[in-house]
């Protein structure tokens, strides 16, 4: 773990096998805005000075994360400390790209404004990519740039991510798009008697469930607001009362034909022959949310099939690393 | 009054097998803490006197390095040093934990194995190395009075009393596996040693604490 102060000097806390870190948790979502990674440091540190962690590291400090086995060891995360809690173990709290923007604070009001405009007055300092649209009437009063855009998410669905100093805005469903494929094996292959070591899941680690499209019971409703002050509402799936209905809400600018393709695009993401549920593997393969996972079982060779990651939560302690994968709709 | 007294028969009546070299000249008790088994020479190396005697003993430890396992442990104001490097036999009060201490070590990896699901292979995650586990083991003899040793048993007690780390001031034994702090867990032996009224065994078992460096790089 490395560590970047304002002023430039750094704090390495070495190779990890010398027990200087207890454990690591990275959580890291396409739909959660914000990925986090919260690191616990078992012991009273003291640096080569003789000082203690806690008068060297400072809330705001850059951190990247490397963990890994043998030699390759990767950064897994990068972002800002959040917060250092804790006397023994000390935990430190670390925040993605978003930590800057948890700390300003803006106030705007617009009649009318494309979301490309919003995006640049309320997340100023960033290049954006979003979609063109138009919001209609919208307002953010003293809120920091995080919760703006927590609102834009919760009343239109936007969600949005920084990679790479770039500020993506855009439909769930649009993928966060890192785009690397993996694969799990479910099992071992068999191959004219041989076994061929495939399987990759941690014991008890395979949590997914096969569901078939007919039982699936979810409906999809859109509305899309006019600028005349109507409504357009466009509706996907069994009407019945049971079922579980996903409302969408799209701001002025979305022609009907975009909404109807949004709204279906969402009901075949929900309405499929294949898994759901979470799936725990090992450290490597190394899958990110947004990757595409390739799922494949040799004695049910039917339901292979590629799905997109949607939720990481990566451990590392003495139980070694382990990836709890959650997958999203079949690509 | 101070005299000469045999270490080797209390260590003896004390752990049975230990010490095959015990013997103190210029008043210096000289000490090698070596078991008392696989003691045969190699047949090459048999010297004439060792062809006589097929079962001779080789010397293990030179006399350079008795002292191996003598340690020297601190906290704040307080310090006891086991075993007394040179400390002389004929000097030492009833104050003076004079018998070299005989530690043993032993450490584990952390490793976690593991069958991944419906496969056959098996993975292995090593993490990291766990504490050292460390037995001190050793005497107390009144060495002015022959008595009951008494200051001792109560500079022991006040040893493990005390719930904080040890540095390790001096112990080329534990300084060469790197241990350069530790704290008890357990004081697990303090009893009387047959057939010697001065004299008391004592246990203690402790873990080696490392505080974990850090580098910091300047700008």
């Amino acid at each position: 773990m490395l560590v970047t102060k304002k002023d430039g000097t750094q704090v390495n806390f070495g190779t990890i096998t010398n027990g200087a870190i207890e454990s690591i948790e990275t959580t890291e979502s396409v739909k959660d805005m914000g990925d986090s990674c919260t690191i616990v440091i078992p012991r009273n540190l003291v640096n080569l000075q003789g000082k203690k962690l806690r008068d060297i590291l400072n809330e705001g400090d850059k951190a990247e994360v490397y963990f890994g086995y043998g030699s390759d060891v990767p950064l897994e995360f990068s972002g800002y400390i959040r917060e250092i809690g804790g006397t023994s173990p000390i935990e430190l709290k670390l925040d993605d790209a978003f930590y800057p923007l948890r700390k300003n604070e803006v106030s705007k009001s617009y009649k009318q404004v494309t979301l490309k405009q919003f995006l640049n007055d309320v997340v100023p300092g960033y290049q954006i990519e979003c979609p063109n649209v138009q919001l209609g009437k919208t307002s953010v009063n003293k809120e920091t740039s995080y919760q703006a855009l927590k609102e834009i998410n919760q009343i239109y669905g936007f969600y949005s991510f920084i990679n790479n100093g770039v500020l993506h805005c855009q439909y769930a469903y649009d993928v966060r798009g890192f785009g690397s494929e993996h694969t799990y094996y479910l099992c071992d292959e068999i191959v004219n008697g041989q076994r061929i070591y495939r399987a990759n899941i941690r014991p008890g680690g395979n949590n997914l469930k096969y569901e078939r499209k007919d039982s699936t019971n979810v409906r999809v409703e859109a509305v899309a607001n006019r600028a005349d002050g109507n409504k357009f509402v466009y509706s996907v799936g069994p009407k019945t009362k049971d079922a579980a209905c996903h409302k969408i809400t799209f701001p002025v600018g979305v022609s009907d034909a975009q909404v109807k393709e949004y709204a279906d695009k969402l009901f075949a993401s929900l309405n499929f022959d294949g898994y759901k549920g979470s799936i725990t593997g090992y450290g490597t393969p190394r899958i990110k949310a947004g990757d595409v996972l390739n799922i494949i079982d040799f004695e049910y060779p039917e339901r292979n099939g590629k799905y997109l990651v949607e939720k990481v939560v990566t451990k590392y302690d003495e139980n070694g690393i382990s990836r709890q994968v959650t997958i999203s709709f079949k690509i | 009054m101070k005299f000469a007294i045999d270490l080797l028969t209390r260590y003896q009546a004390a752990f049975g097998v230990v010490g095959s070299r015990f013997h103190y000249a210029d008043g210096t008790i000289q000490a090698s803490a070596s078991i008392n088994v696989n003691r045969f020479s190699p047949p090459a190396a048999l010297s004439a006197q060792g062809k006589q005697n097929r079962f001779a003993s080789p010397a293990l430890y030179s006399t350079n390095n008795y002292c191996f396992a003598d340690m020297e442990l601190v906290c704040g104001d307080f310090s006891i040093a086991l075993g007394q490097f040179d400390h002389s036999i004929r000097t030492a009060d009833s104050t003076a934990f004079i018998a070299p201490p005989m530690i043993s070590l032993s450490r584990e990896k952390v490793i976690n194995v593991s069958k991944p699901d419906r496969g056959e292979g098996e993975v292995v995650e090593n993490f990291s190395k766990r504490s050292w586990e460390i037995e001190i083991k050793g005497l107390i003899v009144d060495m002015e009075n022959h008595v009951y040793p008494s200051t001792q048993v109560r500079k022991l007690r006040q040893f493990f009393d005390i719930d904080d780390v040890f540095d390790v001031a001096q112990c080329p034994l534990l300084s060469d596996v790197g241990i350069k702090a530790l704290y008890l867990t357990d004081f697990s032996d303090l009893s009387g040693v047959e057939g010697f009224q001065d004299t008391l065994s004592y246990t203690f078992k402790a873990r080696s604490f490392q505080p974990v460096a850090f580098q910091l790089y300047g700008k």
